[in-house]
């Protein structure tokens, strides 16, 4: 049984196209990963899967309904919105709301819960992601580390179908990073399945059953983790892997020349 | 001879014109208070583009912002009733007409319209630029988690517009409160029409003006106080004192 499955989703920004023909389907306890170069199109497809970017052409298909781009009203969209939720680079909390009421809002206003029980709920995922300290705090006094693992429990508390993380770390200073992918693991025990679009090579090897490596706006090739980092059957992905270890073993190659 | 300024008669007109600061202050924040709601009915408009109606309140937006209140106010003042027995008689409710004598309506009302009217119109402005400088990443949060756009406006937006907008409001309020010295032209008798009236009555108008003048700054120096001391308030409790 597949959670989420997408069929020939295109992406357009006028004339400049940045998905084709994205064919995926994720099936139930799955993990994806999204690698590709940056500007290869991985968030925009992410976004596309749940509206935030209405894709030009295609269908999303989830929850045993059918969502067409060119004929999605607003209730089609909110009902995908409503299978899946999502982690941001940015974090994006409600700054007007303290932690639990980032995590509450979902449930008492999309899933129309009495507030004492989602409260109640609501500190149980709080929990789970290690802030139940931070309960009564406003975002701003949080450091990014713990916004974005109130982020991750606020998107949790929707129970979706499918978590959808984008670059979740990539805003991060380098000592929390660990912090919060560590949170990410703990956490893909309790979901159905997942797309994670990183940039944490390491980490995707960990966590993900599938990559799925995309290249200026197409899938070049879907293939199991292993196998991937193994033995990636495109030229393309072969060069991402080189490159991206070369920098890693390497980060400031062209800092220490030019301090020399 | 210069006639000596008459310390005693000042004070105790400034007492008696201080009766009347109920009807300054009543005007100014009931108009305030819907001034915001006109405001931002006119933001919203413009935000999301409604057709026709954007039009409007561009027009309507450039009209208050080009024109003196007081014209605003004889305008509203004399127009209203006009517009009002036109219409009726236009379409045949001459009972209603009857019935109903805008005469008899109290000048107050067309104050407390044209200064909603006008605060509305300036307010739109602020509003718009508070609803636009919200983070669009919060709105996209509330959207990937399922909320309808009207739920995200409510719950989101429009508590965080308040905050940033706050300083602003307490701003056109004290204008507002100074603004209302206008009411007098059409014979409501606020602070300034208890003052014209001293002053006819006695002609001693320096003494009245400078009480009166004592009573207006009084007023702003305590609203003043008040939304500071409601900006911090809110500073602590919706950011947290980490800031």
């Amino acid at each position: 049984m597949f959670m989420i499955r997408l069929a020939g989703i295109g992406k357009s920004f006028g004339d400049k196209e940045v998905l084709r023909d994205i064919n995926l389907t994720v099936d139930t306890g799955k993990i994806f990963a999204v690698l590709g170069p940056s500007g290869s199109g991985k968030s925009t497809l992410l976004r596309c899967i749940n509206f935030l970017e209405r894709p030009t052409c295609g269908a999303v298909e989830s929850g045993g309904r059918t969502i067409d781009a060119k004929t999605a009203t607003s209730r089609d969209i909110i009902f995908l919105r409503n299978q899946t939720a999502m982690v941001f680079q940015q974090f994006n909390l409600f700054q007007n709301l303290t932690v639990t009421g980032n995590v509450m809002l979902g449930l008492t206003d999309v899933k129309r819960m009495d507030r004492r029980e989602a409260r109640a709920v609501s500190l149980q995922i709080l929990d789970r992601v290690g802030l139940s300290d931070k309960a009564n705090s406003y975002p701003s006094q949080l450091s990014g580390g713990q916004q974005q693992r109130v982020g991750i429990a606020r998107a949790l508390a929707m129970k979706p179908d499918v978590l959808l993380l984008d670059e979740p770390t990539s805003a991060l200073d380098p000592e929390l990073i660990e912090d919060v992918l560590q949170c990410i693991i703990k956490v893909a025990e309790d979901v159905n399945a997942m797309i994670i679009v990183t940039h944490e090579l390491g980490f995707a090897k960990i966590l993900a059953d599938t990559i799925v490596f995309i290249d200026n706006g197409v899938i070049v090739e879907q293939t199991d983790t292993t196998q991937f980092f193994q033995n990636p059957s495109t030229e393309r992905a072969r060069d991402f892997l080189k490159n991206s270890l070369r920098r890693y073993l390497n980060p400031s190659e062209t800092l220490l020349q030019q301090a020399i | 001879m210069q006639k000596e300024l008459d310390w005693a008669f000042l004070w105790k007109n400034l007492i008696q014109i201080g009766t009347k600061i109920p009807t300054t202050m009543y005007l100014a924040l009931l108009a305030t208070f819907l001034g915001v709601l006109l405001g931002l009915f006119i933001a919203l408009v413009k935000i999301y583009k409604v057709p026709v109606l954007r039009w409007i309140a561009t027009a309507y937006v450039s009209f208050i912002r080009g024109t003196p209140v007081l014209v605003q106010l004889y305008l509203v003042y004399y127009g209203m009733p006009w517009a009002f027995l036109t219409v009726t008689s236009k379409f045949g409710l001459t009972s209603l007409a009857e019935s109903f004598n805008p005469n008899n309506i109290s000048p107050a009302f067309f104050a407390l319209v044209t200064f909603t009217m006008n605060s509305g119109g300036y307010l739109s402005e602020t509003l718009r630029s508070a609803i636009e400088s919200i983070d669009r990443g919060q709105i996209e949060a509330a959207r990937s988690i399922g909320l309808t756009e009207s739920r995200i406006m409510l719950k989101i937006v429009l508590p965080q517009v308040a905050l940033s907008a706050l300083p602003n409001l307490g701003n056109s309020l004290i204008s507002m409160v100074k603004d209302t010295s206008l009411a007098f032209s059409v014979m409501v008798i606020d602070v300034m029409g208890a003052a014209k009236l001293l002053g006819s009555k006695t002609l001693r108008y320096l003494e009245i003006y400078i009480a009166v003048s004592i009573v207006y700054w009084t007023l702003c120096i305590f609203l003043e106080c008040v939304f500071a001391v409601v900006e911090k308030k809110m500073k602590i409790t919706k950011r947290g004192l980490a800031e």
